[in-house]
């Protein structure tokens, strides 16, 4: 028997204190994960996994001959996805981009792409989630559910820790929820506001208003009552450190980046009364890691076009659903992601038409339909690397256990060694 | 080997002014300076009608990490003024304000730097700092790690414990694998943190019972004990503050006889009550610098234009926000610092900036000593280091300044130093503000000079009577003895070395730390730590 | 057929994320992400019972779902976990900002008779 501490490879939580118990390389119990971490490190298993073209076992050099003709003859490829993998090879995805002078994307695509255009338009007052379990005393979660999409986020994060400045831990915070649906969170927190859909642009600009003192002529807005609006007003400009936290709710609705410019404006605002911060609840466990890498290496952190020879970025023409739905694209690789189990059908379903290659570590939906699928070590359970939690820090991911199968860098690595000899 | 001839030689360390001398480089060192009748190089490099130095050192700049990386997310419309194309040598990417890290790299070799140092390391994302410096060609680097308002050294010395203190930043600086102390700001990050800032050198911090004359002082000793190379880093308090001169020279004064560097000095040395009357104190900092061996400091010069200030100094930079209405963003970092990003353009017809303009000039010309002071725009906050060579112009050339002068408000005239000043700088002094001088103060004897055993790091100018197209881009760049720049162009592209230090102290400290560490941190004392191998080619300095 | 106008919420479930782990062919996961999520008060008012196979319909396509009555939703709004299924009911219009609709969508359940 022995026990491993290991980075969990799921949600932006990036929790690093797990406890693997294996016993003879079985995984016999897990400790300091959520129900996701414990299902993902039982179903590691790779052993059934072969390269295969359209559909037909190959060896992986055959696979990678075929990949490499693709994105040979490929005049506007798209290479996507980014998210699940680590940023060692999400470096490498971006130099194969740089070197095809094609598309690059990741998920932030249809996740907190919105959040990126809003930041880039306002800005963000933000922290690590550290300042929350030390400081916060109000704790808001908009548009948010993460109990179910980032489990022990409250537990280790934002709700139940005892803090330096906040002993008292559960006890000492005000914890609120803002959702269209009574969500587990809802359930969990002190108070409840139940909004239509929709509408939360105008919540946050009435609560703009309110905050500065401005009477306002109307009942209520969004299916709440300015009463009740005015409440809350007060209890954030009275708190010592609140936080929003915000997700899909937000970015996926009516407004998209203008629901979240109008949220970072109002945190903005509150300021001049007390400490106020945001933070975007992102999805993928490094999902923080692709932006950060395609920021640092081409300046733009999603949507980018190498096609003149230098980095585009232009979300509305570059962004992976686009590109698909007006069926520009000519060949696609995917890595760390699987767009056809989470892309409208009406965008996802142009990727059987075109040359696909598949990099992931299980038999994924997109894999079904790939001309070319490369099973690779998944990051953090067969292979090492880094990640960037949803507040930006980097954790190092473990490798666990064997694999059969090459990392999706090392894929990567021999793709652009003989594109580079065909050239 | 290689040869360099005809090439007037600038070598303030080896006292050499403008001689043409041969230089002989083989192995990655310069082997030979002048005549050597028994050796044969395979490749000359004729520097005819050149000047020679040895390549530049950047002691402050803002280049790699969580902030930066905001920066660049935060700024579309700066990346699309200066886009670059890829080549077949180099990877394409977007410069001006904030580049891309393949470009940072290739334009500081350009224009014939070839090491940098990032100023601002938080340690809760120190790997993120690695990362990106290890996507930075060709430049050697190190990072300074952020200490000033972190919850243990603060808890330390708020009870006294000096020792602990000292063991803890060695540790941290291992950890990080940091090259020196950085300190933003002191306490006043710390009271940020629930929205306020401190003001006077003896308001302790809103939590801990510490003022910054406290933490300066404890620093700059531990500093000296450790035997750092590089002495303690300083962004004082009340930054960009009407009046803030004198909280400068008290900061200096805190150090006692400690060494210590003040960091882009001109946002410091502002007298006044307020932005209607603010003018320039440069007189009264520099006198102090002047008298005053243990001190040393970096310029801070503006460019007038659009730029990104970035800074670990969240309040000043909310501030900024408040003057400006630019968008801001605020990164706090837990029990340790905060950053925050606020793009800023300097205009001429803004008195404010006029004397911002002057007085990091009027700064670096009433020095007495080039040896203690150094040329920085503190990148990207007073401007792009793309703008290193019109600042060279303005130091060099009265009438340059002269010129400036002319379109700048007549208010402005009246509250600054620098149409008195006719002090121009020459080569030699430039070579010693820009190489000499930075190798000296970061203890790195093999750079900053061209003598036998020297790092061959070589840039070759064009001469030319406008140092600013002299300095815009050599002809010649040799890193480490590999030709990496012809005709102004990157000719190859190979990775740089990342320097950290290792100082000797009581070991212990990390499991008397690690319960409380793992109470309030949010990630394992494992994963703060950074491996070896985030380093591209570690070399660590010893202390 | 009877057919009533909604608003479709998709969004994560914890069963769905611990089925996508198992693989997105297992029947967990192909059972929780073809689960459409009626208010109490609306299964009422329409006669749907926990179970009830509906089809859900837009003008960007179909799919059938089993009813499962809750709580949570309000009157008006259905909710299935992200998935296939429910990504046929979703547009791929962007409006220029990258991000397809994915919540508050309109769609029309018919009761399968």
């Amino acid at each position: 028997m022995e026990t491993l501490i290991v980075t969990c490879p799921f949600c932006g939580c990036l929790c690093d204190d797990v406890q693997l118990v294996l016993e003879n390389g079985e995984v016999k119990e897990v400790k300091n994960g959520c129900a996701i971490t414990k299902s993902l490190f039982r179903h590691h298993n790779q052993v059934d996994l072969s390269p295969e073209i359209e559909g037909k076992s190959v060896s992986l050099d055959e696979a990678l001959d075929r990949a490499t003709s693709i994105l040979k003859q490929a005049r506007f490829p798209l290479i996507f996805g980014l998210s699940m993998t680590s940023c060692e090879a999400i470096r490498k995805a971006v130099e194969l981009a740089d070197f095809i002078g094609g598309n690059i994307d990741s998920t932030s695509t249809f996740c907190h792409g919105p959040t990126t255009l809003a930041m880039q338009s306002v800005g963000e007052p933000t922290c690590t989630l550290g300042e929350i379990k030390n400081l916060a005393d109000l704790v808001i979660f908009w548009g948010s559910n993460p109990v179910e999409a980032h489990p022990r986020h409250i537990g280790r994060y934002s709700v139940s820790p005892r803090g330096l400045f906040r002993p008292e831990g559960r006890r000492g915070r005000t914890v609120v929820t803002v959702d269209v649906r009574a969500t587990p969170t809802a359930r969990i927190s002190d108070i409840f506001l139940q909004i239509h859909p929709h509408k939360d642009y105008e919540v946050f600009e009435v609560l703009r208003a309110l905050i500065k003192g401005k009477e306002l002529n109307l009942e209520s807005v969004g299916g709440i009552s300015l009463e009740t609006l005015k409440d809350l007003a007060f209890k954030m400009k009275s708190c010592k450190f609140g936080i929003i936290f915000f997700g899909m709710g937000l970015t996926m609705t009516r407004g998209r980046h203008l629901n979240i410019e109008a949220a970072i404006s109002l945190v903005r605002d509150l300021n001049q009364f007390t400490k106020f911060l945001i933070m975007p609840m992102r999805g993928h466990y490094n999902v923080t890691g692709a932006d950060a890498v395609l920021t640092w290496q081409t300046g733009y952190p999603y949507a980018l076009n190498f096609s003149r020879g230098y980095p585009q970025y232009n979300p509305g023409e570059f962004t992976t659903v686009d590109l698909l739905r007006r069926k520009e694209v000519d060949a696609a690789l995917i890595m760390a992601s699987d767009p056809m189990a989470n892309l409208p059908r009406q965008a996802s379903s142009y990727l059987e038409k075109i040359p696909m290659i598949v990099l992931d570590c299980r038999r994924s939906y997109s894999s079904k339909f790939a001309t070319v699928f490369i099973p690779v070590a998944a990051s953090g359970v067969n292979a090492p690397g880094t990640a960037y939690r949803m507040d930006g820090v980097p954790i190092q991911l473990k490798k666990v256990f064997d694999s059969p199968h090459p990392t999706d860098e090392q894929v990567l690595e021999r793709l652009l060694k003989r594109l580079r000899e065909n050239d | 080997m290689i040869k360099i001839v005809n090439g007037k030689v600038y070598d303030p360390i080896n006292n050499v002014n403008g001689k043409l001398l041969d230089l002989w480089i083989d192995g990655g060192k310069i082997v030979q300076v002048g005549q050597a009748a028994d050796l044969v190089a395979e490749r000359i490099i004729d520097a005819q009608g050149c000047i020679v130095m040895p390549g530049g050192i950047d002691i402050h700049s803002h280049i790699a990490g969580g902030k930066v990386n905001l920066g660049r997310k935060l700024r579309p419309e700066d990346h699309r003024k200066d886009v670059v194309p890829k080549t077949s040598v180099t990877r394409s990417g977007v410069g001006f304000s904030v580049p891309s890290t393949f470009v940072t790299g290739y334009r500081y070799a350009q224009m014939g730097y070839t090491t940098v140092m990032e100023a601002a390391m938080p340690p809760l994302s120190a790997k993120h700092t690695h990362e990106e410096l290890h996507d930075i060609p060709i430049i050697d680097k190190g990072a300074y790690t952020l200490m000033g308002n972190n919850h243990f050294i603060l808890k330390f010395l708020e009870q006294g414990e000096v020792e602990k203190a000292k063991s803890f930043v060695s540790w941290l600086l291992k950890s990080t694998k940091g090259y020196t102390i950085k300190i933003v700001n002191p306490c006043g990050v710390e009271s940020w943190k629930w929205g306020k800032n401190v003001n006077s050198l003896d308001q302790p911090a809103l939590n801990y019972n510490v003022t910054p004359r406290q933490l300066i002082a404890a620093f700059s000793g531990i500093a000296d004990e450790l035997g750092l190379p590089h002495s303690i880093h300083l962004h004082c308090n009340n930054i960009g503050t009407p009046g803030n001169f004198e909280i400068t020279i008290e900061s200096m004064r805190a150090a006692g006889n400690n060494r210590i560097h003040i960091a882009h000095a001109q946002f410091n040395s502002y007298g006044g009550k307020n932005w209607a009357d603010i003018h320039s104190q440069s007189q009264n900092v520099i006198k102090y610098f002047n008298e005053h061996p243990n001190v040393t400091m970096d310029a801070g010069q503006i460019v007038f234009g659009d730029t990104t200030t970035m800074t670990a100094d969240g309040p000043w930079q909310y501030r900024l926000y408040l003057l400006s209405g630019n968008k801001w963003v605020n990164h706090d970092v837990e029990l340790e610092t905060s950053a925050g990003i606020v793009p800023y353009t300097f205009r001429k017809k803004s008195v404010v900036n006029a004397v911002q303009w002057a007085i990091g000039l009027e700064l670096m010309l009433l020095a007495e000593d080039p040896w203690r002071i150094f040329m920085t725009t503190d990148h990207p906050n007073g401007g792009p280091f793309t703008f290193y060579p019109q600042i060279i112009q303005l130091l060099m050339s009265k009438a340059a300044r002269e010129e400036m002068i002319a379109e700048l408000p007549q208010k402005a005239l009246e509250r600054i130093f620098l149409p008195q000043i006719s002090r121009e700088y020459s080569l030699y002094e430039i070579a010693i503000v820009t190489r000499a001088a930075p190798s000296k103060l970061l203890g790195l004897s093999q750079k900053g000079h061209l003598g036998i055993g020297a790092d061959a790091d070589i840039a070759i100018y064009r001469e030319d009577q406008e140092p600013e197209k002299m300095f815009s881009s050599v002809q010649y760049l040799l890193k480490g003895g590999e030709i990496v720049v012809e005709k102004g162009i990157i000719a190859k592209s190979i990775p740089g070395k990342t320097f950290y230090v290792d100082p000797q102290s009581e070991s212990g400290i990390e499991d008397e730390i690690r319960e409380e560490f793992e109470k309030y941190y949010t990630i394992t004392m494992e994963s703060y730590e950074v491996p070896e191998k985030y380093l591209e080619r570690g070399e660590c300095i010893t202390c | 057929m009877e057919n009533w106008r909604f608003l479709l919420i998709t969004g994560r479930s914890l069963k769905q994320g611990q089925a996508a782990e198992e693989g997105k062919f297992s029947p967990d996961y192909i059972s929780e992400t073809t689960t459409v999520e009626v208010s109490k008060e609306d299964a009422d008012r329409l006669g749907l019972l926990d179970g009830m196979e509906v089809k859900l319909r837009n003008t960007n396509g179909e799919g059938v779902f089993h009813v499962r009555i809750t709580q949570s939703l309000p009157s008006g709004v259905l909710f299935i976990p992200y998935g296939p299924p429910a990504n046929m009911l979703i547009p791929a219009e962007t409006g220029g900002t990258g991000m397809p609709s994915c919540k508050g969508i309109e769609v029309e359940l018919l009761k399968e008779k």
